[in-house]
């Protein structure tokens, strides 16, 4: 049975202050009415027994909402039906005359709230009792402190019972004596399954005891209406935003803030669409730990994250909840140079994984780096540097992280080149369908590192896919389909291969991982993606029309010709190289070149990952 | 208006009550207590006593009783209306707390006026034999002049409590336009014997106070008939006023403590 009910209530104050005649005898035009709307369309029905915590920052409508309810105020618009009920309203500084006894004031208080004399008397001495004030109860109330006051309007309302009581931030009046004795008077009172209650309140501890639904109002809507603890943390998470909205970009505020959390793992990558080790390392964890709480940041607001679960929590970078959750997450992963940047101060406790793509790339790193001097710094900050390999350690010793720990358990992305058959083939599917491939055609993938522009259009003049469609046919047998995807930094600069038959441009599709297994044939310049292919033992080539050049600018680990592939530096070069293509001897060779670098890769990265992270949270 | 007399029995023993701890506290508060209520008026019976029969040396028959029903009847509805215009401003506690018809409140003002009106008129009552006023069956007649004085007091203060809470000055000119109709009501002189016709006439006409007063003179000093056809006209305006009022009153009460 429902004890109060409100519809669609709208509640504004007119700011027509009262003013002076002369003011409204000159200004012709109407009072100037600036309308605030304290509550713009609440509804909600309370059942008889219920204790409701009204909670909400200040002037989100709350007391506008309880006035209303008990009358004083008048809706715009909306009903509120209390059902016949009397209706006590309790709240700081309440309605006594002054020049009245309390005695008096008693008597008052309690016909307004509709209680006939005979009942009044018969509570009066409960009242004076409960009240504590002895002979002051005969005295003016002016003459009374204002403890004296709350303690007497808390006691009318606490024994004269009505109905509804509602209960505007009075909880704590008086001594701390009266204070004891009055909450528990109240929870005696609310706790009365007759009653319905409404309390206002900014104590979250007084709403989760006494309350059993909390509503939520904010700037006069109600915002969340359901039990006590979930509204409360919502409204929690929501004032912690508020604050922080304020000490946004206070990082020191934030660290000292808050406290890491265990459990907590915070995944920072470089760019949404191309951080496949964190991605696969983040659906690894989603799957496997559930009770770890993940959260993900995202370094533009548009950024569009395929894996969100509702387990995944996404914070914009350098927003307030991105430095709480930096500075409270226990295991921080990234997969940049200088990501997790050098002037983040983290707590001892956090440690911090770093996962660099480059894996058996052939690019000196140090290259991408825009400040040396801060990679080197936030690379002290670095706890484990993940590598596959005794050459990728090199890599990190050689550039920046020369004392860090290094775990070399192989890459989180890989963990997919090593898996079943029936999962590759359900990746082979899953590309050819988005792609539209005829059934029965094979896949070649050129996916190109990124380059000055002038390098660019070298590539891109001599590279006749035609020719190449062709030539892969003839060595490979059936038709080719050729996948390109150029770098991201490329969008929009390439639109002949949008043009091209037989020619897919894959820029937007979201892993590299699944076209790599997709495909029968890999091309590339320099591009690391080439190294992890020869996991998957399917012939590869490098076609790099620039190599000189490019080594002078951007300098390479070793010599292209170190690589288990043929080095095309034409159009014409990659035709022969394909030709010519002997599957033993290139089998050999990247076999060979694997074993030289002495790769680890397993396919079991993302496990030792977490055994790891797990032992970092012991 | 069916919500009016609801409330009227509802807040019964409230304005009851509320009356008499005001009186009480008034009567705590001050030395000589209810003899106030007396005091008063005997006192300002004395300085119009002396400016009239003194300075002017124009006095009227039976004088002391004359400017008694005079300034009782006027003290009565000018602190009614006085206090009206404030009424908001000084509940503001009490009615932001708790529902309350404002016209409660009105109605609470002047049954402590009316109350300290029939103390002071018991004073008239001894003071008649004393001064060998001649009784006659006119006396009666001032049961429903009394009803009528009231119901009229009642429409004033129902519009000046509204406009009071919207303007916040209006007090100030409520208490000049006070005394102006203070003068023109023949408290301290006689209306029909010193003012020439045909002024007197419209002053009786137009200032229902002035003919109330009068009237009251005629029953009790002049044992003369009242004109019931203005009487009945006062009345019809006094209740048209409290419509009005009262109409106005319960449309726009729950926003006065939004204004204030």
């Amino acid at each position: 049975m429902n004890a109060i009910q409100v519809r669609d209530l709208h509640i504004s104050y007119k700011t027509i202050k009262a003013q002076s005649i002369r003011k409204s005898l000159f200004s012709l035009k109407k009072s100037s009415t600036d309308r605030y709307e304290a509550v713009r369309g609440v509804s909600f029905d309370v059942k008889k027994g219920e204790i409701i915590g009204l909670i909400g920052k200040n002037g989100s409508g709350k007391s506008t909402l309880l006035r209303s309810i008990a009358g004083i105020f008048s809706a715009d618009s909306g009903v509120i039906d209390t059902m016949g009920n009397n209706v006590s309203l309790l709240s700081i500084g309440v309605g006594f005359q002054n020049e009245l006894t309390g005695k008096d004031n008693i008597f008052l208080s309690g016909l307004l709230m509709g209680f006939s004399k005979e009942q009044i008397q018969e509570k009066y001495d409960e009242i004076v009792r409960f009240s504590e004030l002895g002979n002051f109860i005969n005295a003016p109330v002016k003459t009374y402190s204002s403890g004296m006051h709350s303690k007497l309007a808390f006691s009318i309302t606490a024994i004269l019972e009505a109905d509804i009581m509602l209960i505007d931030e009075v909880l704590s009046v008086g001594d701390r004596k009266f204070k004891k004795k009055s909450y528990a008077k109240m929870r005696e009172l609310i706790s009365h399954e007759d009653r319905t209650v409404i309390i206002v309140s900014h104590s979250s501890d007084t709403i989760r005891k006494l309350c059993t639904r909390v509503i939520w109002l904010n700037d006069g809507k109600i915002v969340a209406d359901g039990d006590t603890a979930s509204t409360l943390k919502k409204y929690h998470e929501y004032m912690d935003y508020q604050e922080a909205l304020m000490a946004k970009s206070d990082k020191a505020y934030w660290y000292n803030k808050v406290k890491v959390e265990n459990n907590r793992i915070l995944l920072y990558p470089t760019y949404a669409k191309y951080c496949d080790d964190i991605r696969y390392l983040c659906k690894y964890i989603l799957k496997h730990c559930p009770d770890w709480e993940v959260v993900w940041v995202k370094r533009r607001e548009n950024e569009k994250i395929d894996l969100v679960s509702d387990k995944l929590k996404l914070v914009l970078e350098k927003t307030p909840e991105f430095y709480r959750a930096i500075y409270s997450a226990k295991i921080i992963v990234d997969d940049g140079i200088n990501i997790t940047r050098e002037d983040i101060k983290k707590h001892a406790e956090q440690k911090i994984y770093k996962i660099l793509k480059g894996s058996l790339g052939i690019k000196d790193i140090r290259k991408y780096a825009a400040s040396p001097r801060k990679a080197a710094k936030s690379a002290r900050m670095v706890n484990y540097c993940i590598s596959n390999s005794p050459f990728e350690t090199d890599v990190y010793r050689g550039s920046f992280w020369k004392e860090n720990d290094i775990l070399e358990i192989g890459h989180p992305r890989n963990d997919i080149l090593f898996a079943e058959e029936e999962v590759k083939e359900q990746i082979r599917q899953k590309v050819r369908s988005h792609y539209k491939i005829p059934e029965g055609n094979k896949m070649a993938l050129y996916a190109p590192t990124y380059r000055e522009k002038t390098m660019l259009d070298h590539e891109r003049e001599t590279l006749d896919f035609e020719m190449l469609r062709k030539v892969l046919s003839e060595r490979f047998g059936g038709n080719f389909s050729i996948i390109v995807r150029p770098h991201r930094k490329d969008r929009g600069k390439w639109p002949e291969i949008e043009k091209a038959p037989g020619v897919i441009n894959a820029i937007n599709y979201p892993e590299i991982m699944e076209l790599m297994i997709a495909a029968d044939v890999g091309i590339t310049d320099y591009s690391s993606w080439i190294f992890d292919f020869l996991f998957l033992g399917k012939p590869g080539f490098i076609y790099a029309p620039d190599a000189e050049r490019y080594q002078e600018q951007r300098g390479l680990y070793y010599p292209l010709e170190e690589t288990p592939f043929s080095i095309a530096r034409s159009s014409r070069d990659l035709e022969t190289n394909i030709r010519a293509f002997q599957e033993d001897e290139f089998q050999e060779k990247s076999k060979s070149f694997l074993e030289n670098k002495h790769c680890v890769e397993s396919g079991r990265s993302c496990q030792s990952l977490i055994e790891s992270f797990l032992k970092e949270m012991n | 208006m069916k919500k009016f007399f609801n409330d009227l029995k509802q807040y019964k023993s409230y304005m009851l009550y509320a009356a008499k701890a005001n009186l009480k506290a008034e009567v705590a508060s001050s030395y000589l207590n209810w003899l106030w209520w007396i005091l008063d008026p005997l006192l300002f019976m004395l300085v119009y006593a002396f400016v009239a029969l003194i300075v002017f040396g124009k006095g009227e028959p039976f004088f002391p009783i004359f400017v008694f029903i005079g300034l009782n009847s006027w003290t009565f509805f000018s602190k009614s209306v006085n206090r009206s215009v404030k009424m908001i401003r000084s509940h503001k506690s009490t009615i932001s707390k708790v529902y309350i018809p404002k016209y409660v409140l009105i109605l609470v003002a002047m049954m402590e006026n009316l109350f300290k009106m029939a103390v002071a008129f018991i004073l008239v009552l001894i003071m008649m034999p004393m001064y060998k006023v001649p009784l006659s069956w006119c006396i009666p007649q001032i049961i429903p002049v009394f009803l009528v004085m009231t119901v009229f007091t009642f429409g004033c203060c129902c519009l000046v409590l509204h406009a009071g809470v919207y303007f916040a000055d209006l007090s100030n000119i409520v208490t000049v336009f006070l005394r102006l109709v203070f003068y023109m009501s023949g408290i301290f002189y006689s209306i029909p014997s010193r003012v020439p016709e045909p002024y007197a006439t419209y002053l009786l006409c137009i200032n229902p106070m002035a003919f109330m007063i009068n009237g009251l003179r005629q029953s009790l000093i002049y044992s003369q008939i009242v004109d019931y056809r203005i009487l009945l006209a006062i009345l019809a305006v006094g209740v048209l006023l409290s419509v009005v009022g009262v109409r106005t009153i319960m449309k726009h009460e729950n926003n006065y403590v939004k204004v204030i």
